[in-house]
C-alpha cells in the first residue's frame, strides 16, 4: 500500500496584521513528514519555524492572522479546513506540541500530578477512570521519561523542579495518549544545561522509536538535529530552503545560506567563525524573488525575480535545493 | 597563582559568595582563586548554578563578597576593590565595565541609543564641549560597526545582535583595560553570534583588552580565549591554557562536559573524549554534596571523595586541577 | 560635510519621532470603544471651554430666579427641563462638567509628584528605615475607608470645593505611591540599572531617567482611570453636602436636590446623574486605551 506522509504542508502562506501593513511571515513553505520519521528543522530566529507549527496546531490568533494560500494535511485531511470538533480531536489524538520554555508551559499553581491527571481526562477521553488506575498510567508514563522518585513528582510543583525535569515532564504530558502520530517539539532543549541537553534530546529519540512515532524537532542550534533526525529540512524568512538526510546536509550544504549557517557555527578543530552579511528581510516589503538573494554572494539577476522551486540534487539521499544555481 | 606579577591584571583570592534565602545557605562561589593576564581573554565555563555569573558581578561591584578579595592591579599599585561598585572610585569604575547577557533588558527601553552611550561619558565628564558628545558616540558606533543613524532609534527597534553592540559601545565608552563578558552571546543566533564574536576579538586585540569571558558554550571558548577555568557549584574544577584542555582534559567534570558537546562534523566528533554518559541532576546548590562536590555524578569516584574535600594542585605548569584521582 | 550628516540625522530623528506618534494613535485605534471614550472626553472638555457660548440660558449657572419657567418638564426650550428656581438644567449639567474637570484635573495634579516621589524613594531604598516610613504610613491612610476619612476632612472643615479637593488628595497618593513602589521594586533588578549604577550614574539620575520613564505606562493609565473616579468621589461628598455649596451647579449637589423631588420631578435628578455616569465612563473608556498603547503586541 502507497504510504501517504503523517503531516504534508503544502505551499503554505500566511500573514499578520500589523502596525505598518501586513507582515508576510510565511512564503510558501513546504513540508512532508513520513510515518515513524525523525524530521529536523533548522533556522534562525524570526524565520517562522514557531509560526508553521502553530499554523499546524491551529493556535494562531484568528483577528489578525490570515493564511491566504495553502494546505496543511494530517493524513490526508485538510487541517485548515477542519471544524472545531474536529481540530479538538486531532490534537488529543493525533498531533501533540512541546514548547520551548517548559518553566512558561506548565502552570504554577497546579501540582505536576494534577496537570498529567487534566491530560489523561482530556486526551483519553471521557471514558471514566479509575483512580488507581489512573495513577498507575501516569507514573508508569513518568518512569518512561526517567524521572526519578514518580511518586513524590507528582505531589510537587513546576517551580520545585529543575529546567530539565519539567521539560521531561512536558514530554510525559504528550505521551499519555498511546495513539498520537505526531509529536512536534519546538525548540525543547535551548533553555536546557549542556549535559542535560544531550539527555532531553536522546530520551525523544529513544521514545519516538518506541512508540513509533513521527517527530518534528525544531532548533536553532545544529548540533542538536544531527544526533537524531533521519532528514532535516532548513528554514530562511518563511520557507524551506533545503532539505536532505542530516548526514548528506552536514557533509554537502548546498544552498548558500545552510554553507554560510554552518560556517558561523564555533567548532571544535578550532578556526574562525565566519557570519553571514546582511540582516534578515523586513517581513513588510521583503523582497521578490528569493529571500535570501540581498545577502548571497552567488546571486544571479534571476534571483530577483522569481522564487526558485526545489530542484532534486540527489535522489537517493532525498537532497533537494530551492536555489538556481542548481537548476538543471 | 602566577610566578611573573608584572604581567597580571586580576587577581581573585579564595573568593566567597553566600547568599542567605528561605531555602537555607546558598553556597554560590565557594573558595574561587585564579588570575587574569594582561591582554588574555580569559573563559570561565559553568552550567547553571555553578556560580560563574556570581564571580562576574562580584567582580562587577554588584555583590560584595562574603569572603575573599579582589585584586586590581593599575600600573605599579594593587587596588583592594573587593566591594560594591557604588563604594569605588571613579577611577576603577572607569576601567572596569560589563557587557550583559540579555540584550533586551540591559539597555534601557525609553532611551535613545544617544542617550544610552552618552551616560558613561556624561558620568565621568569625559564630554568637552556641546558637540563633542555627539562625535563621541559616532565613533563609538563606527568602534562596533553600526551605521550613524542608530543613534536616535531605542533599543526596541533594532535587532538583539545589534543591541549587543551597543552594549559593547558603552562597555567601551570610558576607555576601560578591563571588561568582563557575561555570556553576551547566549541568547543570539549562531550568524549574529559570529559577527559579534569577530567584533569582539578585533577590539580586543586593537585596544589591548583584558576580558574575562563567562559562558557554557566550550565549543565557543575554542576559538576565543587562551586560558580556562571551569567551576561546577561554585568551585574551580580544572584551570588550563586552551589546547591542553580539550586535547587532553583532566577532571571527569570537563571530560563529562566535552563528551556531550553537540558538534556538526564527523571530524570534531572524533576530537571529544570518550563518552560519558551524564548521570543525574545537577544538586542543587543549597544541598551541596559532601566532599567533593561532582562526587555524586562522578564514574570514577572513589571512598575518599564522599568525604575530603580535594585540593587544588598544579599538575603542569599553568595546569591546576582539583581532583582526589591526582593527588 | 558635519553639518550635513547632522542635518541629516535631525532630519532622521523628526521622521522616527512622527512614526511614533502614528503607532500610537495606531495600536489606540484598534479598540472602539477607546475611541468612543476618547470622544465622549473630548466632547465634554471642549463644552466647558465654551459653556458660555454653547449653552441656551448660561444665567441659568449663578444666582438666577424665574418662577414662571420652574418646574418646567423636559421640551425643546429646555431639553433636560428646569428646576425649582427656572434654572436650566441642561446648562447647569454642562456647567457642571466644569467643576468636575476641575477637581479631577487638580486632585491628579497634586497627588502624582507626591506619590510618585515618595513611591520611587521608598523602592530604591528598600530594607531601610527610610522605606519602613513611607510604606507605613502609605498603609496607615490606605486602611482608613476613603469616603470616611474625605467626609471627616471636609466636616472638619469648612466645606467647599477646594476643601473637597484637600480631602480627596489626602486619601489618593497611597495608591501612586504604592504603585511606583511596585514598579520600583521589580526594576531594580533589570540589567539596565545595574548597568547604570556600574558606570557610575548617582542615585537621582537612576531614580528619575531610568526607573521613572519605564513607570509612566502604568501611572498614565491610573491616572485616566483617576480622573472619572475622583469626580464620582466629588460628586458622593457633593450629594451628602460636603462639596461644593449652592449655587454652584455640581452635579453631584444637582441629584442630591434633585433626588428630594422624584418621582415627579424626576429630570432633577436623572439628567445630573446621566451627567456623571457619561463623564466617568469616557474616562474610563480612554483609560482602556490608553493601556492599550503601552501593552507590548
Amino acid at each position: 500500500m502507497q504510504q501517504i506522509p503523517i503531516l504534508d504542508i503544502r505551499d503554505l502562506y500566511l500573514q499578520f496584521k500589523a502596525f505598518g501593513g501586513t507582515l508576510k511571515v510565511l512564503d510558501g513553505v513546504n513540508l512532508k513528514v513520513w510515518p515513524r520519521e525523525v524530521i529536523g528543522v533548522i533556522g534562525e530566529s524570526g524565520c517562522g519555524k514557531t509560526t508553521t507549527m502553530k499554523a499546524v496546531m491551529k493556535i494562531h490568533s484568528q483577528s489578525n492572522t490570515k493564511i491566504s494560500k495553502g494546505e496543511i494535511l494530517f493524513k490526508d485531511k485538510d487541517i485548515l479546513k477542519m471544524k472545531t470538533e474536529e481540530i479538538q480531536q486531532v490534537r488529543r489524538t493525533g498531533i501533540s506540541m512541546i514548547f520551548q520554555d517548559p518553566t512558561a508551559a506548565l502552570c504554577p499553581i497546579f501540582t505536576i500530578g494534577a496537570h498529567l491527571r487534566d491530560v489523561a481526562k482530556y486526551s483519553i477521553g471521557k471514558e471514566k477512570f479509575k483512580r488507581e488506575e489512573l495513577n498507575a498510567l501516569i507514573i508508569d508514563v513518568l518512569n518512561k521519561v526517567m524521572l526519578p522518585d514518580p511518586e513524590r513528582i507528582l505531589q510537587n510543583y513546576p517551580l520545585q523542579l529543575s529546567g530539565g525535569m519539567r521539560q521531561r515532564v512536558c514530554i510525559a504530558m504528550n505521551l499519555i495518549n498511546n495513539n498520537k502520530n505526531l509529536l512536534i517539539a519546538d525548540e525543547p532543549d535551548t533553555s536546557l544545561d549542556v549535559t542535560i541537553k544531550e539527555q532531553i534530546l536522546n530520551l525523544l529519540s529513544n521514545l519516538v522509536h518506541e512508540q513509533k512515532l513521527s517527530l518534528i524537532l525544531i532548533s536553532h542550534a545544529l548540533g542538536s538535529v544531527r544526533n537524531i533526525a533521519d532528514r532535516t529540512y532548513v528554514m530562511y524568512a518563511g520557507s524551506m530552503i533545503e532539505v536532505a538526510e542530516t548526514g548528506e546536509l552536514f557533509s554537502n550544504p548546498l544552498h548558500p545560506y545552510t554553507q554560510g549557517l554552518i560556517a558561523a557555527v564555533p567548532k571544535l578543530i578550532g578556526g574562525k567563525m565566519k557570519g553571514i552579511d546582511g540582516s534578515i528581510p523586513d517581513y513588510f516589503r521583503p523582497s521578490m524573488g528569493c529571500r535570501f538573494h540581498p545577502r548571497c554572494k552567488f546571486r544571479k539577476s534571476i534571483c530577483e525575480k522569481e522564487k526558485p522551486p526545489f530542484f532534486v540534487v540527489n535522489q537517493e539521499k532525498k537532497h533537494e535545493v530551492s536555489c538556481w544555481l542548481f537548476q538543471k | 597563582m602566577l610566578e611573573n606579577n608584572n604581567n597580571i591584571i586580576m587577581s581573585i583570592e579564595k573568593l566567597k559568595k553566600y547568599f542567605a534565602t528561605r531555602q537555607g545557605l546558598v553556597r554560590a562561589v565557594d573558595g574561587v582563586s585564579f588570575s587574569i593576564k594582561k591582554g588574555e581573554m580569559f573563559g570561565l565555563i559553568g552550567e547553571s548554578g555553578s556560580g560563574k555569573s556570581t564571580v562576574a558581578y562580584t567582580i562587577i561591584g554588584m555583590y560584595k563578597p562574603t569572603e575573599g578579595k579582589i585584586l586590581y592591579y593599575r600600573n605599579q599599585d594593587i587596588l583592594d576593590i573587593s566591594e560594591r561598585c557604588t563604594s569605588r572610585s571613579n577611577i576603577v569604575k572607569k576601567e572596569i565595565q560589563i557587557v550583559f547577557q540579555d540584550p533586551s533588558s540591559s539597555l534601557n527601553p525609553k532611551m535613545s541609543i544617544k542617550q544610552i552611550l552618552e551616560l558613561p561619558l556624561k558620568t565621568h565628564g569625559l564630554i568637552k564641549g556641546s558637540n563633542d558628545g555627539v562625535r563621541q558616540v559616532e565613533k563609538l558606533l563606527t568602534m562596533v560597526n553600526l551605521p550613524l543613524d542608530y543613534m536616535y532609534k531605542y533599543p526596541g527597534m533594532i535587532g538583539g545582535g545589534e543591541r549587543q553592540l551597543v552594549s559593547i559601545a558603552r562597555a567601551l565608552a570610558t576607555n576601560p583595560s578591563f571588561i568582563v563578558l557575561d555570556e553576551p552571546t547566549s541568547a543570539l543566533d549562531v550568524s549574529i553570534q559570529a559577527k559579534i564574536i569577530n567584533t569582539l576579538i578585533q577590539l580586543q586585540e586593537k585596544l589591548k583588552l583584558s576580558c574575562i569571558f563567562i559562558t557554557h558554550d566550550l565549543s565557543l571558548m575554542r576559538n576565543l580565549a587562551s586560558r580556562l577555568a571551569i567551576m561546577y557549584l561554585g568551585k574551580i574544577c580544572e584551570i588550563s591554557p586552551i589546547a591542553e584542555l580539550y586535547t587532553n582534559p583532566l577532571h571527569p567534570y570537563t571530560q563529562m562536559l566535552l563528551s556531550s558537546i553537540p558538534v556538526i562534523s564527523e571530524e570534531e566528533e572524533k576530537l571529544k573524549p570518550k563518552k560519558i554518559q551524564s548521570v543525574g541532576e545537577i544538586p542543587s546548590p543549597v544541598n551541596i554534596p559532601s566532599g567533593c562536590s561532582f562526587h555524586s555524578r562522578c564514574p570514577w569516584k572513589k571512598k575518599i571523595c564522599t568525604k575530603e574535600e580535594p585540593k587544588m594542585l598544579e599538575v603542569k605548569k599553568g595546569r591546576f586541577v582539583k581532583c582526589n584521582l591526582y593527588e | 560635510m558635519k553639518r550635513e550628516e547632522g542635518l541629516q540625522i535631525n532630519k532622521f530623528f523628526k521622521k522616527e519621532k512622527v512614526k511614533n506618534i502614528k503607532r500610537t494613535w495606531y495600536r489606540f485605534s484598534r479598540n472602539r470603544l477607546s475611541c468612543f471614550g476618547l470622544a465622549i472626553v473630548l466632547i465634554i472638555i471642549f463644552s466647558t471651554f465654551l459653556a458660555n457660548y454653547i449653552t441656551p440660558y448660561p444665567e441659568s449657572a449663578g444666582r438666577y430666579v424665574n418662577f414662571s419657567e420652574a418646574k418646567k418638564p423636559p421640551t425643546i426650550k429646555h431639553i433636560f427641563g428646569t428646576d425649582m428656581y427656572g434654572r436650566d438644567v441642561f446648562t447647569r449639567v454642562i456647567f457642571g462638567f466644569r467643576y468636575s474637570l476641575k477637581i479631577a484635573l487638580s486632585v491628579v495634579l497634586m497627588v502624582i509628584p507626591v506619590g510618585v516621589v515618595l513611591g520611587l524613594t521608598a523602592g530604591y531604598f528598600q530594607g531601610t528605615w527610610i522605606e519602613i516610613i513611607i510604606m507605613r504610613a502609605t498603609d496607615v491612610f490606605l486602611s482608613i475607608p476613603a469616603l470616611i476619612l474625605a467626609m471627616a476632612i471636609c466636616s472638619a472643615l469648612t466645606p467647599s470645593l477646594i476643601n473637597s479637593m484637600v480631602a480627596i488628595s489626602l486619601m489618593w497618593w497611597p495608591w501612586y505611591c504604592r504603585l511606583v513602589y511596585g514598579s520600583t521594586i521589580s526594576m531594580r533588578g533589570e540589567s539596565f540599572v545595574n548597568a547604570a549604577e556600574i558606570i557610575g550614574a548617582g542615585k537621582l539620575h537612576i531614580l528619575f531617567k531610568e526607573i521613572l520613564p519605564n513607570c509612566i505606562p502604568t501611572i498614565l493609565t491610573k491616572a485616566t482611570l483617576d480622573l472619572g473616579f475622583v469626580i464620582l468621589m466629588g460628586s458622593s461628598l457633593s450629594f451628602v453636602g460636603l462639596g461644593a455649596q449652592p449655587p454652584i451647579p455640581d452635579l453631584g449637589t444637582m441629584v442630591a436636590d434633585g433626588s428630594k423631588y422624584l418621582p415627579e420631578l424626576w429630570w432633577l435628578a436623572v439628567f445630573p446623574a446621566f451627567g456623571i455616569v457619561i463623564i466617568v465612563l469616557g474616562f474610563n473608556l480612554l483609560g482602556d486605551g490608553i493601556h492599550d498603547i503601552f501593552k507590548e503586541s
